[in-house]
This record gives structure tokens, C-alpha cells and sequence, in this order.
């Protein structure tokens, strides 16, 4: 009876020691993983401090050098100046300096145009900073490889061919990108030439970019799109005719009308919206001989009806549209009963008369069409 | 004259500040966020106001509306925005904007331009 007592009383022990130890352990940790949040919370203020220190630093030498120099109306003397200030309040703070005042210098490139603009360029070469961004593209880190190509292309300095070639042809995705969006800001005359090199995919992403990219420039600069039209990758072809409706590029209307005889339904689908977003009228031809063609493409079909809706107003491209109304997809039905709707009272009358002779069918997508808050 | 430059950007601010001073410019004030720029305006007169679209608390657009509808005021303003939009353009001056910069800008047209207004 005594050493039955005697064993659970010191296997209770045991147990008490183990909680102790458990308790501790998590005690311990959850100390330490506080210490850490804390101690990184400081570093992290530290170095902002110091960068916000060093950026208050920079920017009156970089205000000087952009606002009198820029404007010429200050010596070379005084340009020299003020780089050697630079240089001085960089030599101590080696690397943090540096990378403080490329950052600071990208963003006022993003801030500045004209002759200031020109000048921030002419100091990060001066002051030796593309030699910091060109080593990052040894990194083996993909982010800082990234951050380098970044740089180099905010500050207009065009990437060795080598580099091109090596970039164009890594699996990182995130580097294909920026290498691509690197090769379209740099090289003005011919934005999209790194197509023709490398084979690039382009993501939506670098789609945004380039079209915001492209907007900025002026329009009799931009490229020819339809150059690319027939381009073995579908993605850039596509890419170009949408490029091609953005900028309403009218002169490439041909080269979009021999592409409704593409195999690619995507491709065709594309041309047709960008013909009726083109508002190309002498189009209607070579459209009308699709309808029977690609009947059972819901694509094509559906980018018929649209063209239509920009287009089509004689009493024949009515009937064409009306035709959709018997369409095997309820989109397309749906997006032709709209179109006949918008299209004038002559679209109103012949759609209610196919609607009597579908035995009201239509009923439902006329009211929903009509309805305001739908629209 | 004085002159109220609000932008979130410190660098923008230093570098209007600078351009502005060295061409002789008036007295120039900066802030970094719309409800310092509003309590200032509430406060003091300028002759001028120059503001970016998005900031911390109000935007630009708040600022306008609200010298021109609550203070009543016809001070000259010139809107900075790397927001070219046409819509946000028309929307600025609809509120009583007298200008519109688009960045990225030229020091030097700015100057230009804020000469012609204090004028």
C-alpha cells in the first residue's frame, strides 16, 4: 500500500517537472520571440533614421546641382562642387549612402522632367552609382538582380547586349519581366525590337506597364504594331492588336483585315474588336463572310455582334445581328438582343418582330436590356 | 507673398522650396499632409497654394473644395499630380484649380506658371 502511494506520488513529481520544463520552454520562447520583434523594431527605426538622415543630407547639395546647374547658370566649377559634397557624405556611410541616394535619385526621376531629369542621370554616372546597380546583377539573389536592372533602366543606362541575351534567357519570370520592361523604356526608337531577339512572355502585368509606358510618349513615335501581327507567339500577336486599338493606330486597318483569315479564333476574334473599336467601316465586308464561317465559334460570334453594335446600321447588318438571336450561346443571343436595342428604332422594330416569332423567347433579355439599372 | 506648397513627397517639397527661393519667390510654407495644410489655410492667408492630388487625411482636391466652398477664398492654386487623367483634370478644375501640372515636371515651368498667377 506504501509503495503504491510512494509511485504516484513521485510519478506526480515527474509530471509536475515536465509542466514546469513545457512551461518554461514556452515561457522562454515567447521571451525571446518578444526580444526578437523588439530587436528588429529597432533596427528597422534605426535604419530608417538613418536613411531619413542621410536623404535630408543629399537633397540640398541634389537641390543645388539640379535647380542652378541644370539651368547652366553655374560653372562647371560649382557642378564639381557639389559632387565632391556628395562623394564626401558617401565615402562615409559606404553602402547605406549609396544605395540611399540611388533610391533618392529614382525618386526624383519620378518626380522631374526636362533638363533636371537629364542632370539626375549625369550625377549617378558621375558619382560612379551604376557600378553599385551593375554589381547587383551578379547577385545570386533573383529580388536583387531585379532591384539592379530597376535602377539601371529608371536612370537611362542601357544594359550590356550580354546582359540582354543572359536575362532574356533565364527561367526566373520576374526577370524576364523586368528585363523586357528594361529593353522597352531604353530603347525609344524601337520599343518593342526586344521581341524580335529574345522570346519574352508577356504578362498582363507587363502589359499594364507598357501601355501606361507607351502612353507617355508621343504618338507619332509610337511603333508600328502590326509589325508583330503575325508573330509565332499568340501572346505578343494579341498583344499588338490590342496595342493597336489602344493607340487607334488607323494604318494598320489592312494588316487587321488580313488577319480575319487567321486559323487562330483568338487572333480573329481580337481583329474584329479592334476593327469595330477602330470604327472602320469599309471592314463590314470582310466581316460578313465570317458569319457563316465561324457560326459555331462563341468567340467569334460574340466579337461579330460587338463590331456590329459600333457598325452595323442598314436594314441588311440589322438582319445579320437578328441572325445571332437563334445563336447556340446564351451570350451571344444575349449580347445581340442588346446590340439590336442600342442600335436605333429600326434595330427596336425587327427584334420585337423575330421576338413574336420566337414566341416571346426573348422576353427576358429585352426587359433586362431595358432596364436602366442594368445597363 | 506668400506661398503654401503641400505635397507627401519631402523630396518634392525641398526641391519646389529650393526652386522657389532661389528664383525669389516669396515666402514659402510646406506641408506634408491635407489636415496640416487645412488647419494652416484656416489660419493664415496665402497668395498662393500649390498642392498634389493624393495626400495623407485630405487630397487636393479636398483642399480646393475647400478653400473655394468653405473659406470662400480665390486664392490661385495649382494642382500637381502624376495623375494625368482627363477626368481628374476636368473634376480639379470644376473645383476652381487655375492650374494643373502633370508629373513628371519641370522645376523651371513651375516657376513660370507660378509667376504668371501671383501676377
Amino acid at each position: 500500500m506504501m509503495n503504491t502511494a510512494h509511485i504516484i506520488v513521485s510519478g506526480l513529481a515527474t509530471i509536475e517537472q515536465l509542466f514546469i520544463a513545457i512551461a518554461s520552454a514556452f515561457f522562454f520562447g515567447g521571451l525571446f520571440f518578444i526580444l526578437f520583434l523588439f530587436g528588429s523594431r529597432i533596427i528597422k527605426d534605426l535604419r530608417l533614421k538613418t536613411e531619413s538622415r542621410l536623404q535630408d543630407i543629399f537633397q540640398q547639395p541634389l537641390n543645388s546641382l539640379l535647380i542652378t546647374t541644370a539651368t547652366s547658370e553655374v560653372s562647371d566649377i560649382s557642378y564639381q562642387t557639389h559632387l565632391q559634397e556628395l562623394t564626401r557624405i558617401i565615402s562615409k556611410s559606404k553602402t547605406t549612402g549609396r544605395q540611399v541616394l540611388i533610391n533618392q535619385l529614382m525618386k526624383m526621376k519620378t518626380n522631374l522632367s526636362g533638363a533636371s531629369s537629364k542632370m539626375l542621370d549625369k550625377i549617378y554616372i558621375s558619382l560612379n552609382l551604376h557600378l553599385v546597380s551593375k554589381n547587383k546583377l551578379s547577385s545570386s539573389s533573383w529580388k536583387i538582380k531585379a532591384q539592379g536592372i530597376r535602377e539601371l533602366t529608371k536612370m537611362n543606362y542601357h544594359l550590356p547586349k550580354r546582359m540582354l541575351k543572359l536575362f532574356g534567357q533565364t527561367e526566373n519570370q520576374t526577370l524576364k519581366e523586368e528585363i523586357f520592361m528594361s529593353s522597352v523604356s531604353l530603347n525609344k526608337k524601337r520599343p518593342l525590337g526586344y521581341l524580335d531577339q529574345y522570346d519574352p512572355t508577356i504578362s498582363l502585368w507587363n502589359r499594364i506597364n507598357f501601355h501606361h509606358h507607351l502612353s507617355l510618349y508621343d504618338p507619332r513615335q509610337l511603333p508600328d504594331f502590326s509589325n508583330w501581327f503575325h508573330c509565332k507567339r499568340e501572346d505578343i500577336a494579341l498583344f499588338s492588336i490590342s496595342m493597336v486599338r489602344q493607340f487607334r493606330q488607323l494604318s494598320a486597318t489592312p494588316a487587321l483585315i488580313q488577319l480575319l483569315s487567321d486559323t487562330n479564333e483568338r487572333i480573329v476574334a481580337t481583329a474584329i474588336r479592334a476593327l469595330g473599336d477602330l470604327e472602320t467601316f469599309d471592314a463590314i465586308d470582310n466581316i460578313m463572310p465570317l458569319v457563316d464561317r465561324h457560326w459555331g465559334s462563341k468567340k467569334i460570334s460574340l466579337a461579330i455582334v460587338k463590331f456590329m453594335a459600333k457598325i452595323g446600321r442598314t436594314n441588311a447588318q440589322i438582319e445579320m445581328v437578328a441572325r445571332y438571336l437563334r445563336h447556340e450561346h446564351y451570350i451571344v443571343r444575349f449580347e445581340a438582343v442588346r446590340t439590336m436595342m442600342n442600335i436605333g428604332e429600326n434595330g427596336k422594330k425587327i427584334l420585337l418582330l423575330h421576338n413574336r416569332s420566337l414566341h416571346g423567347r426573348l422576353d427576358q433579355m429585352i426587359a433586362h436590356v431595358s432596364e436602366p439599372l442594368l445597363a | 507673398m506668400k506661398i503654401l506648397v503641400c505635397d507627401d513627397s519631402k523630396i518634392v517639397l525641398s526641391l519646389i522650396q529650393f526652386k522657389l527661393a532661389h528664383e525669389g519667390i516669396g515666402d514659402i510654407t510646406v506641408v506634408e499632409d491635407g489636415r496640416e495644410a487645412k488647419r494652416l489655410l484656416k489660419q493664415q492667408d496665402f497668395n498662393l497654394i500649390i498642392t498634389d492630388i493624393h495626400m495623407p487625411f485630405h487630397s487636393g482636391l479636398e483642399i480646393v473644395s475647400f478653400v473655394r466652398q468653405e473659406l470662400k477664398k480665390t486664392t490661385p492654386i495649382i494642382m500637381l499630380s502624376a495623375e494625368g487623367l482627363e477626368e481628374t483634370v476636368l473634376e480639379a478644375f470644376d473645383l476652381g484649380v487655375n492650374d494643373f501640372i502633370t508629373k513628371p515636371f519641370s522645376p523651371s515651368e513651375l516657376t513660370i506658371r507660378v509667376k504668371r498667377l501671383l501676377n
